[in-house]
């Protein structure tokens, strides 16, 4: 009987384990904890801009902050452990309320079934330099004739079904537009008149796909499409533009009355991608990818333009001319690379990389011009036009760990390639077509130390004595060193540094181009009791870069050295820290530079933030924007922009 | 080593402590371990999986390392206790770190795979062990960062971090934290709106690594990725300019941020233009377009004429 019972306990017990394990097992892994999370902060504020002061159109084209009330900073994260349809959503979004930059961003998803990513910026770019492109500058116009104000959006979308699964699914769509006004100019014989412009365009691109995930190997097969589109419109209507030109030309003052030019681009093209990542052994890594894509474009454009001009082929003088002219051009391209990563032995990896980049660009043009000369003058223009491009790579690096800490590692590079572009107007020397070489063998070394994780360094090291480049100022005889290196004194307290300098030479007796460039940057990280009292955070650059390069000075053709050189201090420190039961976050930064265009950029700020009560707090700003050009000393602006609001945290 | 033997004593301690309170974790880790691991499988309807010799599961872990495993099903890493694939499946903390029977016997970090304590290289084996076929990771043996061995674990917080995906710091805060140069360079007036959230250094950089300078990412299979906003620079254009199509962007532009409008490597149009166009006949760009007057101001800045430097739908010379 005792053995019964005992037996029957036993058993008991032995039920009562596997129901406790089931369930535990059950809850593990069917269904994960049941829980509810929200969290979500949200920074309100009304903004002021005083005291501003100088260019209003340099201080829109740099800072452009305007008044009123925005909405600063909004965050929110639910997390819902075993939702039916969603297990977290997390939305942010930046600087809305009429800000010139403002993002959003949604991203949701269930665990293993889906996820779902969303992101929007919207940029308003404005730039109206008044010395940028602008000839009248001398004559006291501030007027750039390279001016825009323009919005730029870019949203993405993107669906992944099954995400940690064998096969996984994607599609995404992408939209970018652009949209506004300018000012961008009419050209004729003689002279050139500034006119305003009307911007549209927009980009749409479709893609979908498949990865399969199996244990060892990975695939990316993708496809996509994209279509495009451009309108621009020219006009001019408002009584007499003289242009730029105060002299006439071949005895008449060429003078635009009105102006219609019209742009019509439509674009389509489809482009794949297919991507095969192994790892058959722990001692062999490679990837290979392949990409085709083959957009082309449609043209459309017409323009009729009044006033006094002059057909200077013709030497005939015309007040009306008209254009109209269809285009196309089509890109296919191809590109692909390899590499590998063998583990020949524990201490040794050979890490071998190959890349090739092809395209060619075929396109073809038909104008016709009639200009009201007397007799009227007709023009057909047929012209053809390709680029062609080939770029190759090939790289191999040994590195070694010499010790457990102590990486070396040494390789080479070589890049190849050809190209065929259209020939300059002026085809004296080069003869119809212009063909480029491109050969380079680049020696490599680095090294790189750790130690723990209180000091890592890594140097690396690449010269080449240069063969061919495609262009004057392209890479040729340089020699480029990096330094990196980051050193935590404490746990609260990091330092880092580097260097970085590039040597490039081009001693071909008809280019003969130097270039030197230097950056040396320190910084500093210190949050001592994890931030709670205080933490202060300062960087420093010194970065210099001097060019030299023999040019030809129009219209002689006299050989004249142009030099360029730019020397300056940037750097920023922050500090903050709390005061009662206030926060204060002190600090700004500054950019002075020297040389070819002397500019002192300050950045100073003050924030504060109070409790009120519970979740709620204040928060205020000031911040100052204080811009000076030696030479342009009319863009100098300055300006103070406050800033007041609330701040709720859940 | 002092520093070993108070870590013993600090570790024995703990564990007398969770003796003596008898904790219902324990009893439920033993009750678990002894009877039904072994016959889990046996039972109708349940999915319970029998962890090899030598690894413990995760709920051991918890019992010293609380604070790591207390909030980790928020972490996409829960998927090594919960998911399915490979041969995670409950095995959770020890997925990575290795089998953990010997640790726990001994309260010995060695018997264990410390991340602390391993090189850069081991770190990161241990990572791409899951992770070398993401789709992020598909350039890292072009990048300089794997090539210097930079580990994982200097960006990513593997138990938890609110910055997406597992950083431990704000992205562009922490890519500045090395970068400083770049970081300096957003301080320039004409710049990438990155301080004002507009930008980030991941919209135009693969920091795993990529084929392209500056791992660069490509947009639309290999299209660089300034266009995907500059969608208007794109084209194909029925006339290009050569450079914009067989150089990077970067021959111009100074990305990151320039003392000189528009991001220009030079403060003068005229210049950076006449730097190619200087009549050489060993490269690309060859003799100036044409007989300018370079000493009269309207000449002194191209694209005043020259308005679609980027490529033209319609004008060889690229003048609209």
């Amino acid at each position: 009987m005792k053995d019964l019972v005992r037996w029957c306990s036993q058993l008991a017990v032995l039920g009562t384990a596997l129901a406790v394990a089931g369930g535990m097992r059950a809850q593990e892994i069917a269904s994960p904890i049941e829980e509810q999370k929200l969290t979500a902060e949200i920074d309100v504020r009304n903004r002021f801009v005083e005291g501003a002061g100088g260019s209003r159109e340099t201080y829109r084209s740099i800072v452009n902050l305007g008044e009123g009330p925005r909405l600063f900073d909004g965050q929110l994260r639910f997390r819902n452990a075993g939702g039916k349809y969603a297990d977290r959503l997390e939305a942010s979004g930046y600087s809305w309320g009429g800000d010139p930059y403002n993002t959003a961003r949604v991203e949701f998803g269930r665990q293993d079934v889906y996820k779902f990513r969303f992101d929007y910026r919207n940029a308003t770019y404005f730039n109206a330099l008044p010395s940028f492109a602008n000839p009248l500058l001398a004559e006291g116009l501030l007027l750039s004739q390279r001016s825009l104000d323009i919005n730029r959006r870019q949203a993405d979308a993107e669906l992944e079904v099954k995400p940690n699964s064998v096969i996984s699914p994607f599609v995404a769509f992408s939209h970018a537009s652009g949209f506004g006004n300018g000012i961008t100019t009419f050209v004729t014989d003689g002279n050139e008149f500034p006119v305003a412009t009307g911007l549209n365009d927009s980009l749409n691109t479709v893609r979908g796909g498949v990865r399969i995930n199996l244990k060892r190997w990975n695939f990316t097969l993708e496809q996509g499409r994209m279509t495009f589109e451009d309108e621009q419109q020219v006009f001019f209507g408002a009584g007499r533009n003289r242009g730029n030109r105060r002299t006439s030309f071949l005895g008449r003052h060429v003078i635009l009355d009105d102006l219609n030019q019209s742009y019509e681009a439509e674009g389509k093209g489809t482009f794949n991608r297919a991507v095969v990542q192994g790892r058959p052994w722990e001692l062999l890594t490679f990837t290979g990818q392949f990409l085709y894509s083959q957009p082309s474009v449609d043209v459309r454009y017409n323009h009729a333009a009044n006033g006094d001009f002059v057909l200077s082929r013709a030497v005939a003088a015309f007040t009306g001319q008209f254009e109209e002219s269809l285009g196309d051009a089509q890109r296919p391209h191809s590109s692909g690379s390899w590499s590998t990563e063998i583990r020949p032995h524990r201490a040794v990896r050979i890490v071998q990389s190959w890349y090739t980049d092809r395209f060619h660009i075929s396109a073809g043009s038909l104008t016709g011009q009639t200009f009201n000369t007397a007799p009227e003058t007709s023009v057909e223009l047929r012209t053809f036009d390709r680029l062609v491009m080939n770029y190759n790579q090939h790289q191999v690096d040994v590195i070694y760990d010499a010790y457990p800490r102590v990486s070396l590692r040494g390789g080479h590079r070589y890049v190849w390639g050809d190209a065929r572009v259209r020939e300059s107007t002026l085809n004296l020397f080069t003869g119809p077509g212009n063909r480029g070489e491109l050969r380079r063998h680049v020696g490599l070394a680095g090294a790189s130390f750790r130690v723990r994780r209180k000091w890592s360094a890594t140097f690396d090291f690449e010269a080449s004595p240069g063969d061919e480049t495609f262009f004057r100022t392209g890479l040729m005889d340089y020699r480029k060193a990096k330094i990196r290196t980051r050193y935590r004194l404490h746990p609260s307290f990091t330092l880092a540094g580097s260097f970085f300098l590039l040597h490039n030479d081009n001693p071909a007796p008809d280019i003969d181009f130097e270039l030197r460039s230097r950056q040396a940057s320190l910084s500093l990280f210190w949050t001592p009791d994890q931030g709670r009292r205080f933490t202060v955070l300062a960087d420093y650059t010194r970065a210099t870069l001097e060019t030299g390069i023999p040019i030809l000075s129009l219209p002689f053709f006299r050989r004249q050295g142009a030099r360029y050189r730019d020397r300056g201090h940037h750097g920023s420190v922050f500090a903050e820290t709390q005061i009662g039961g206030v926060r204060l976050r002190l600090g700004g930064s500054l950019s002075i530079t020297s040389g070819s265009r002397p500019t002192r950029f300050y950045q100073p700020q003050l924030r504060l933030t109070g409790p009120i009560r519970g979740k709620l707090s204040w928060v205020g700003e000031w911040r100052w924007f204080g811009f000076n050009e030696e030479f342009f000393s009319h863009e100098n602006f300055r300006a103070q922009v406050f800033s007041a609001g609330f701040r709720f945290r859940l | 080593m002092p520093g070993e033997r108070n870590l013993r004593v600090r570790l024995a301690s703990r564990r007398r402590q969770l003796t003596v309170a008898f904790d219902r974790r324990i009893i439920r880790w033993f009750v678990t371990v002894v009877f039904a691991i072994p016959l889990a499988p046996f039972v109708e309807g349940q999915d319970a999986i029998a962890l090899p010799d030598g690894y413990v599961g995760m709920e051991m872990c918890g019992l010293c390392h609380e604070d790591i495993t207390a909030d980790f099903q928020d972490n996409p890493h829960s998927l090594l206790e919960t998911g399915r694939h490979r041969e995670w499946n409950g095995r959770g903390c020890e997925a990575c770190h290795g089998a953990g029977a010997e640790h726990v016997e001994t309260i010995e970090v060695d018997k264990i795979f410390s991340f602390q304590a391993a090189t850069g290289d081991q770190i990161n084996q241990s990572c791409l062990a899951c992770h070398a076929g993401d789709e992020t990771h598909r350039g890292r043996s072009f990048g300089s960062h794997g090539r210097n061995g930079l580990d994982c674990t200097s960006c990513h917080a593997v138990h938890q971090s609110r910055e997406k995906p597992l950083l431990v710091s704000e992205s562009n805060k922490l890519c500045s934290s090395c970068h400083v140069s770049e970081r300096a360079a957003f301080n320039r007036p004409f710049r990438h709106r990155l301080q004002e959230n507009a930008v980030g250094c991941v919209d135009c950089h693969n920091p795993h690594g990529g084929s392209s300078p500056g791992k660069a990412r490509r947009f639309a299979a290999n299209e660089p990725s300034c266009v995907k906003c500059h969608a208007d620079k794109r084209g194909p254009f029925p006339f290009e300019h050569a450079p914009v199509k067989l150089e990077p962007c970067t021959s111009c532009h100074e990305p990151h941020g320039s003392t000189n409008p528009r991001m220009l490597v030079r403060h003068n149009v005229g210049q950076l233009c006449l730097e190619c166009h200087a009549g050489s006949m060993s490269t690309l760009g060859g003799v100036p377009p044409a007989f300018h007057d370079l000493r009269s101001a309207r000449f002194q800045n191209c694209t005043v004429c020259h308005s679609k430097i980027h490529g033209s739908f319609i004008n060889r010379d690229l003048l609209r």
